[in-house]
């Protein structure tokens, strides 16, 4: 559904992203990983149109490369960016509401009833500031906001950055539910392991460039993901 | 001082003040938005001043005046968006604001070659007492700037514009990536700011009874006082800090007479809370 062909992304005369293509089936669920200072969030940024970038995002059939990130979102892109990026001084729902922007009223009103379903913690918080919730609400937050649009596509970074280890596994059956009801994900993470066992697919970037690409076991059991990060990971 | 000098001085300043709020109010609202200071906002306003104006010599009719001189406000402030400000986003903000008091002088000398470097009277508020002891214009223009704020208000808590408005000034990227078109949320909050700053040039226009092409210089750097004094992009901070300015302007001038000249108060407010409470006098309690 998604597909990235030769990304290119400059920070001034810096080179971020350099070359990089890379695919999201239908259903599938993907993971960008890689040290630091890769490129995984500006790669995530160029797909969604937040950074000017060369190359082609064709995203369930149609070339986005050339719209703006608004007309990219409206698509059926859903984002919930590294720091979470909550709107701090509106209320929950409102936040809620901006994430549904593209929807019409029923659906939208539709919409904030699943996600306070998934999320009964956020549906207590309702008319509470968001710059106000804890940091594991304000994350549900942030992936409430996103699933608000209805998209076809998740894309997450950084989502279990912060977070103590119980609201992580949380966090990730929240995702594995959603996934399960046909939702798409490609997420950047830092917690490998975790993100190995869940993601069928990973790509490996260092330095702006995938260096390593193939199902969770192949590249977990890859000797140069030992390498780098001395760990194994077992994948059932 | 009695109390009927201070209740004088007092209406004066919430009138005087009442403008600096209507113009400093479409400041902070783009500051928020494009985080650029809009310098040329003040030339809208003498535009709108001058447009009530030529509708007022030629027809004499209240209506015709504030619907031309706003129309007219709005029309200009939209245009200096599109053809100026949005090819210069994502440019360093010295950018912009530099050629935006470009713009500003540029709009002050167009209007004198248009209708020459005199001042003009602008007789549609005849100063005379209603409810006395107010006079006309202090109530016209009190009053409308209350009606006005409470529409403005509706709008910016009660609709999805307003909504829109708050998530691209908290975090522009984020509302982008939720698919929130950016251009027409920034036209349209320059079409709301023009007009206000149109309705205030009418005002300040009717309320001295004169007009002339330099009229904007100084509510363009009072207005930028306000705007700190507010708090940068706190758009009911500047109300309150305009309104505020006024009535403490008119009540200093009265106590200092001619040894502190009234223009002063405000800088030196600014400067004091750039020293002392940079947020401004009205911070918001949640940072993001």
């Amino acid at each position: 559904m998604l597909e990235v062909e030769g990304i290119t992304v400059y920070y001034g005369r810096a080179l971020a992203v350099d070359n990089v293509s890379l695919r999201v089936a239908e259903g599938a669920w993907v993971a960008l990983l890689g040290p630091n200072g890769a490129g995984k969030t500006t790669l995530l940024k160029a797909i969604l149109g937040l950074v000017p970038h060369r190359g082609s995002v064709r995203f369930l059939g149609e070339e986005l490369s050339s719209l703006p990130a608004w007309e990219r979102a409206q698509r059926g892109l859903g984002y919930a960016p590294e720091g979470r990026r909550i709107f701090p001084r509106l209320t929950v729902r409102e936040n809620l509401l901006l994430g549904g922007y593209r929807l019409p009223d029923e659906e939208k009103r539709k919409a904030l009833e699943e996600v306070y379903a998934l999320f009964p913690r956020l549906a207590e918080r309702d008319q509470q500031p968001a710059g106000t919730l804890s940091g594991g609400e304000q994350q549900m937050l942030s992936l409430g906001r996103a699933l608000m649009c209805r998209p076809k596509l998740l894309l997450l970074d950084e989502a279990s950055l912060g977070l103590m280890p119980k609201v992580v596994r949380e966090f990730f059956q929240v995702l594995s539910r959603v996934h399960q009801v046909g939702l798409s994900i490609l997420m950047v993470e830092q917690n490998t392991r975790l993100a190995l066992q869940y993601a069928e697919h990973a790509y490996i970037m260092e330095a702006g460039r995938i260096v390593l690409a193939g199902s969770s076991a192949e590249v977990a059991r890859h000797p140069r993901l030992v390498e780098s990060y001395g760990l194994r990971v077992t994948v059932e | 001082m009695d109390w009927s000098t201070l209740a004088a001085l007092t209406v004066d300043g919430l009138a005087v003040g009442s403008i600096y709020a209507l113009t400093a109010f479409g400041l902070t609202l783009v500051y928020g938005l494009l985080r650029v200071l809009h310098v040329a906002h003040a030339g809208v306003y003498a535009v709108g001043a001058y447009g009530g104006w030529l509708a007022y010599t030629l027809t004499g009719n209240l209506g015709g005046t504030i619907v031309v001189g706003t129309l007219l406000a709005v029309i200009v402030g939209v245009f200096l968006e599109w053809w100026f400000y949005r090819p210069l986003q994502g440019k360093p903000p010295l950018v912009p604001l530099i050629g935006s008091i470009g713009l500003f002088v540029a709009v002050g000398d167009l209007l004198r070659i248009l209708f020459g470097p005199y001042q003009q009277s602008f007789p549609v508020l005849p100063p005379r007492p209603i409810l006395s002891p107010l006079t006309l214009p202090q109530v016209a223009v009190v009053g409308s700037t209350v009606l006005l704020f409470l529409l403005v208000y509706v709008v910016t808590n009660r609709t999805a514009l307003g909504l829109s408005w708050k998530a691209i000034a908290q975090d522009l990227e984020m509302a982008a990536a939720v698919g929130i078109p950016l251009p027409r949320y920034t036209r349209m909050a320059f079409a709301l700011a023009s007009g206000l700053a149109g309705v205030a040039g009418i005002l300040v226009g009717a309320y001295y009874n004169q007009i002339y092409p330099s009229m904007g210089s100084v509510p363009a750097y009072k207005a930028l006082a306000v705007v700190v004094l507010g708090g940068l992009g706190n758009p009911w901070g500047t109300v309150v800090a305009g309104v505020l300015l006024g009535v403490i302007e008119s009540i200093a001038t009265a106590f200092l007479g001619n040894q502190f000249p009234p223009e002063g108060v405000a800088f030196l407010a600014m400067i004091l809370v750039l020293l002392f409470r940079p947020q401004g006098l009205l911070a918001s309690r949640i940072q993001g």
